[in-house]
């Protein structure tokens, strides 16, 4: 079944053209590369399909539980409440809050206590409270950061950071993950760490993600199929092996032929 | 019932044991009028203060209006204190006031919280000028520029003002300490982080900056009953900074930061009187001082934590038994 729709979706800053009549189609449960040099187009075409920016034209429909509904040009946050769930290539936690908090407030708009029971404490506002928590815990525990729940979000290593982004993503409870250059940064043991993670995580929670990586080995080890943008176009799609040997994209990576 | 638990019940029996005390000091004389005085005006400092940090160090948004919302709750109890002066209708004044102040403030923090930085600083600013002006001309219901006089302040004295104080500061902790505060806070440290988890920011800038409005013009209600006379030069732009200067003097994000600067910035006033002319460079130097030594303010982002005190983390809302530490 079609999750994701994205139509002739172009992005123009002034005369630049970032992002130019890219089309694709994502299955429910695929997991997929998005790859391409440096500058081709694809954060912004991540930011296009979260609604950080607004497209200049074509459509995207976003399907779930049976009801496909138009998103372009939709508010980050009514996107996020519909199951799109984000990280970002330079990532932005929230650095002066602890690791569990950051979680936490990935869960605002699933579980939170009413404003009265907010203001006079009830019972109702403790189990919320316990229950946000827990679960909190739980997501923690998948990615190993139990550990440093307590710490603050900005003194964690590098790799550690990556992982929570994921975390705190996973906690709006998406139906479609973004990852933007999830093992960026990362040595060779992490992410081969993080590569198991992506795909624990995509079978767990039935998770469809769609992935930005550089690092070769993540993306041919994942990603079921791969999409190749250059200079705001798609050049190439297919499974891995068909990738590696697509011509047209061993001449956006290494040069003319 | 969680709510009872051993840390709240200590901050309960902390709060009665001070106005006990306070009151053991009354009447022995030991606390003097003039120090019952000071402590109103110290408890209208911290009301104003509490509610200003919410909307500048925890929704991060530099608000500059807060001596309008002020306006709005002091009127409103000066006008309905005059025409029937007993307590009820007090009360009835405070939450009309705080009724009034929160509906101006989503009025106008709709569109104005949308901007960002300085613009919003300049936006609230007009705000507060424009409720000013308003009060100014609107002479049948405020008698304009001359005021409100005879405003019955045996309605007003330091426990009325410490109670209402205690009510304030306990909500906005409240707010604070939810998912909604969390999510607040959140806006403040990365907005386009925020909106991606699915919340709406502008709503939650809107949320506290209508709080700190409403807390502003409980302030504005005490003050009024607490002098007796209001009129709109003392809502003016210089009563929204040192607002403000209370809120960076204490610590910018932190309630406790609030509270201690209240009670410093306002003895140190008192005790300033004598000096004349010498008190604002005194008081200035103190600020100046304050911003070299400690520009996050006196207590930074930190808040005084009874259950850390008591090592009682299972009071905290949201602890779940396998959260105790291992050691």
């Amino acid at each position: 079944m079609t999750l994701l729709k994205v139509n002739d979706l172009t992005k123009n800053f002034g005369g630049l053209t970032a992002v130019s009549n890219v089309s694709m189609e994502i299955q429910e449960g695929e997991l997929i590369g998005l790859i391409g040099p440096n500058g081709a187009g694809k954060t912004t075409f991540f930011n296009l399909l979260t609604g950080v920016y607004q497209p200049s034209e074509g459509e995207v429909f976003f399907k779930v539980d049976g009801n496909k509904e138009k998103i372009d040009g939709e508010k980050t946050y009514n996107i996020s409440e519909k199951g799109i769930a984000r990280t970002f290539q330079n990532i932005r936690l929230f650095g002066d809050l602890s690791v569990i908090d950051n979680v936490k407030i990935g869960m605002h708009t699933e579980k939170q206590a009413g404003l009265f029971a907010s203001f006079f404490r009830t019972p109702a506002f403790y189990r919320s409270e316990e229950e946000i928590t827990e679960q909190a815990f739980h997501l923690l525990d998948i990615f190993d950061l139990t550990e440093v729940y307590d710490e603050k979000a900005k003194n964690l290593p590098y790799g550690d950071q990556r992982k929570l982004e994921i975390v705190r993503a996973m906690a709006t409870n998406p139906k479609l993950l973004f990852l933007d250059e999830p093992a960026a940064g990362m040595n060779p043991f992490e992410s081969a760490e993080l590569t198991q993670l992506i795909q624990r995580i995509h079978k767990e929670f039935n998770l469809t993600i769609v992935l930005i990586e550089h690092d070769m080995n993540v993306v041919m080890n994942v990603c079921e199929r791969i999409y190749v943008l250059e200079y705001g176009r798609l050049i190439a799609e297919g499974i891995p092996s068909e990738i590696q040997t697509n011509d047209e994209v061993i001449r956006a990576y290494l040069g003319g032929v | 019932m969680k709510l009872f638990n051993r840390t709240n019940i200590t901050w309960l029996i902390l709060i009665i044991l001070t106005f006990v005390l306070l009151e053991i000091g009354v009447t022995t004389g030991f606390t003097s009028p003039v120090m019952q005085q000071t402590l109103v005006t110290i408890m209208i400092n911290i009301m104003l203060a509490v509610g200003l940090n919410l909307i500048v160090g925890f929704s991060g948004q530099l608000a500059l209006g807060h001596a309008g919302f002020m306006a709005i709750g002091a009127y409103a109890t000066g006008i309905m204190t005059r025409q029937s002066p007993n307590f009820i209708s007090f009360i009835l004044s405070v939450l009309a006031g705080a009724v009034i102040a929160g509906i101006v403030a989503f009025i106008v923090g709709y569109p104005t919280l949308r901007l960002k930085g300085d613009y919003l600083a300049i936006a609230t600013l007009g705000v507060a000028e424009i409720i000013r002006v308003a009060i100014l001309n609107m002479e049948g219901l405020t008698n304009g520029a001359a005021g409100l006089s005879g405003i019955p302040i045996y309605l007003m004295n330091w426990r009325t003002a410490t109670v209402f104080t205690v009510i304030v500061v306990i909500f906005v902790l409240n707010y604070i300490r939810s998912s909604r505060g969390r999510a607040t806070i959140a806006v403040r440290e990365d907005e386009i982080a925020t909106e991606s988890l699915g919340i709406n920011t502008t709503k939650m800038k809107v949320a506290a900056f209508v709080i700190g409005a409403m807390a502003a013009a409980v302030a504005g209600s005490v003050h009024a009953t607490n002098l007796g006379v209001i009129n709109p030069s003392q809502f003016g732009f210089d009563r929204s900074i040192d607002v403000l200067i209370t809120v960076v003097f204490g610590g910018i994000g932190s309630i406790t930061g609030s509270i201690v600067a209240g009670f410093i910035l306002g003895i140190l006033n008192l005790y300033l009187q004598q000096f004349g002319a010498l008190r604002m460079i005194i008081y200035a130097i103190a600020l100046i001082g304050i911003m070299i030594f400690k520009p996050s303010g006196l207590l930074g982002g930190r808040e005084f934590s009874l259950s850390t005190l008591l090592g009682r983390e299972e009071d905290r809302p949201g602890f779940i038994k396998s959260l105790k530490k291992k050691d």
